[in-house]
Order: structure tokens, then sequence, then C-alpha cells
């Protein structure tokens, strides 16, 4: 949340204005749409990593326990939100009213979504081997972290454009009110997340290629023992 | 015993029952999710280049 917070202070420029703020506006402008081409490319280049990079564990049920617990503190999360949502009518109605609760209930189903991954790892590539040994069982446990972004580039991607939207449409009103700092800073945010939407699946492939190979050493360690072997 | 047993592997059962529709909801979830996400991704786009372009303009008047 913090980094989301600093993301938006990128976008102080636009509280100057003027003619710098106007360009500065269609650099951004510009950015989004290079984020947005770069993104394109890497969807596929993401499908065919997750599938290069297979790995195995000898039962699910670990994972089961862990989509069981995921999606348990997302119905906690949600039901917190939307308690957090009803308690702010006591301070009158806006915009807000409409573009929180699409925000709640976003954010909320992407959990759920995810949570789904852990009930069907096979969808990152995850292969059930009974002969997968102890090892290899927490090389998948561990690197599903990692996985978890890229089987969702796509969906964090466009998650984060509607988020960024629907934020910024929220602040706007308070916006065009100079005095009132809250709308710059909604707006700011906004910003943060639309263009962050931009570059995610560019991002997260990187960190997955940064990331993943120390698995893969590893996995490559632990098959020495079956090289030759059928 | 047997009816311990019983009362048990019913309420085992009854778990199980609900971890199911968990990863049905789960499953729901993140078929909606995308197709919703795919239909508004190009509306999303093109509101937000406007929204920044009204920013911008508005930016002038300062």
């Amino acid at each position: 949340m913090e980094f989301l917070f600093s993301l938006g202070n990128l976008f102080n420029f636009l509280n100057y204005g003027g003619f710098g703020g106007l360009i500065g506006c269609l650099v951004l402008i510009i950015i989004v749409l290079v984020g947005l081409n770069f993104s394109g490319r890497f969807k596929t280049a993401i499908d065919e990593l997750v599938d290069a990079n297979p790995t195995s564990i000898s039962n699910p049920v670990v994972f089961t326990v862990f989509g069981v617990l995921t999606f348990l503190a997302v119905v906690v999360a949600t039901l917190g939100q939307l308690v957090a949502y009803f308690n702010m009518f006591q301070y009158g109605f806006g915009m807000w009213v409409l573009t929180d609760l699409i925000r709640i209930v976003l954010v909320g189903m992407l959990g759920f979504a995810i949570a789904g991954l852990y009930f069907q790892p096979e969808r990152a590539n995850v292969k059930i081997d009974k002969s997968s040994s102890v090892a290899e069982d927490v090389i998948a446990l561990l690197s599903f972290g990692l996985k978890v972004p890229l089987c969702f580039a796509a969906m964090f991607s466009n998650a984060l454009i509607v988020l960024g939207v629907i934020t910024i449409l929220s602040g706007l009103g308070s916006y065009f009110d100079t005095s009132n700092y809250y709308g710059a800073m909604t707006v700011q945010m906004g910003l943060g997340y639309f263009v962050l939407g931009a570059f995610a699946p560019f991002l997260f492939y990187l960190l997955f290629l940064f990331l993943f190979p120390i698995y893969n050493f590893w996995l490559a360690i632990l098959h020495i023992p079956k090289i030759g072997k059928k | 015993m047997d009816m311990m047993n019983n009362v048990l592997e019913k309420v085992d059962h009854f778990i199980d029952l609900v971890f199911s529709y968990m990863e049905k909801g789960s499953a729901f979830c993140y078929d909606k999710l995308s197709v919703f996400l795919k239909l508004a991704y190009a509306w999303s786009v093109v509101i937000g280049i406007v929204l920044i372009l009204v920013i911008g303009i508005y930016g002038l008047t300062f």
C-alpha cells in the first residue's frame, strides 16, 4: 500500500498545472500506451514461461489447505471493507458510493480467483507426481508465490487499469476543488494504479525471470540422482 | 464408539462439502472476472486516457 502511495507521488506535477502539467499528461499518455504495447507482447510469453517451468508435488492437499485459508482471509477482508464502507455513509454521499463498492467487489473477486488457483495448482503447471521428493514439494510450495502473479498477469493488469480509472473518477469531483487535498491524492493514486496496470505483465515477467532461477538450480541438483534412470 | 465415529464422519463430510463449494465459488469468480475484465479493459484504457487529458487541460487554468 505504501508503495502505491509513493507511486502516486510521482504525479505531483499535476498539482502545478500550467503548460508543463499538460505536457506531463501527454508524456504520461505515451508512457501508458507504450506500457500497454509491452504488456500485450508479454502475455503470450508469460503463458510459455509458465509451461516451460513445471514443478511437482506428491500430494496437492497442502495447496487445498492454503486455498481454504486464502478463501477465508478474503471473506474476512471483504466483510471488513464492506463494514467500513457502510460506516462511511454517516459522512455523506458522493461518487465514492459507487466507485468504492465496485472497488471492494473487484478486489474481493480477485482474491477469490487467486484462492481458486490454490485449489487447482495444475493451472500453474504444478504436476501431481507421487514420486516427487520432499525437497521438490517444498520448491513447488515456495515457487507457487512467484507463479501466482504470472498466471494472473493479464487479470491483474486489467484489474489495476479498471481500478485506476475508478479511483480517478472517485477523486475527480474533489480534485476540481483546489482547496481539497484529498481529491488530488485520490487522483494521483488512481493514476498510479493505471500506470502500474499498463506495465504489470512486463514487471511480473521480469520478477519471475530474476527470482525463479534459484528454484531451477535446486531442481537441477535434485534431478542429478535420476540421470540415466527410467 | 461407532456412534462417535459416525458423527465425526458426518462432520468431515460436511467440511469436505464446504471446501468443494469454496473451490466452485473461486472457479466461478475467476471465470466471471476474466470475462468482465476483458470487456472492461478497452473502455477503461480509453476513459483513463481521456481523464488524463481532462486533468492536463484543467491544469491550464491554474
